[in-house]
């Protein structure tokens, strides 16, 4: 049988306590720490040849002169918004 | 500590930060699913001197249990090659993300010292879930310098776990 309990400032039920501090995707964004990401969180897009590339961190990037900046596409990396 | 149950969902706070949420998703599975381990023998990769390399290279590590989204675990880099490199043997934890293996300028002359600017040679590799599938994915690009330039053949070993967030 599953007890809860709440006593000395502790809350608990089976396996959980307040005590404790769990991975968990947030439903409140404000509560984020960090983003766990799925797929790649840096990559290199090359727009022609050899050296007109763009550097790739989620929204931001680095070009090189011949290449503006442009964010990658959505859905280049999945971030999971993360609090423990 | 504050535990407020209203509009059929639960929040508990404690000192200011919500430890609980019954919106929040927790990540599981992550034991009870498969277990991925295994190595993957990357070969040596040559470009430069007049060969643009720009590719991208998907290797299959086996199935995870359907419904999966997220892999994580510990991987580790090695170069079996102690004239040339580093011989990198240390476990990491893979959270996500990208692993950047090789991100490098302009190799200059030959005689000479360049001035290493820009960004012309890019390897980095990542682990996601496709199609139920569990991969490791190279990014690699190595522009047409003046100069040969080889990325060193190495192994990537891996022990990695699969969940999904509910």
């Amino acid at each position: 049988m599953t007890t809860m309990r709440y006593e000395s400032g502790v809350f608990s039920i089976g396996n959980f306590s307040s005590a404790k501090r769990y991975i968990r995707q947030v439903a409140n964004s404000g509560d984020a720490i960090m983003a766990m990401v799925e797929g790649p969180s840096i990559q290199i897009a090359v727009a022609s040849g050899s050296y007109a590339w763009r550097f790739e961190c989620g929204s931001l990037t680095k070009t090189s002169a011949a290449v503006y900046g442009t964010p990658p596409t959505a859905g280049f990396a999945t971030d999971r918004l993360i609090a423990l | 500590m504050t535990f407020r149950i209203a509009s059929g969902k639960a929040r508990l706070d404690v000192g200011g930060v919500t430890r609980f949420d019954s919106d929040d998703l927790l990540l599981h599975g992550a034991s009870a699913g498969l277990s991925i381990s295994g190595f993957v023998d990357i070969p040596n990769l040559s470009g430069g001197s007049g060969t643009t390399v720009n590719s991208t290279t998907s290797y299959d590590l086996g199935a995870v249990t359907a419904g999966h989204t997220q892999l994580i675990g510990a991987v580790k880099f090695n170069v079996n090659n102690s004239s040339v490199a580093l011989a990198f043997d240390r476990w990491h934890m893979v959270m996500g993300g990208s692993i950047i293996w090789v991100m490098d300028g302009d190799p200059g002359f030959a005689d000479a010292l360049g001035d290493n600017s820009g960004l012309r040679q890019f390897v980095s590799y990542h682990f996601d879930i496709s199609a139920g599938r569990a991969r490791l994915v190279r990014r690699a690009f190595i522009s047409n310098t003046p100069l040969p330039y080889t990325v060193i053949a190495h192994r990537i070993t891996y022990k990695l776990r699969s969940g999904n967030w509910t």
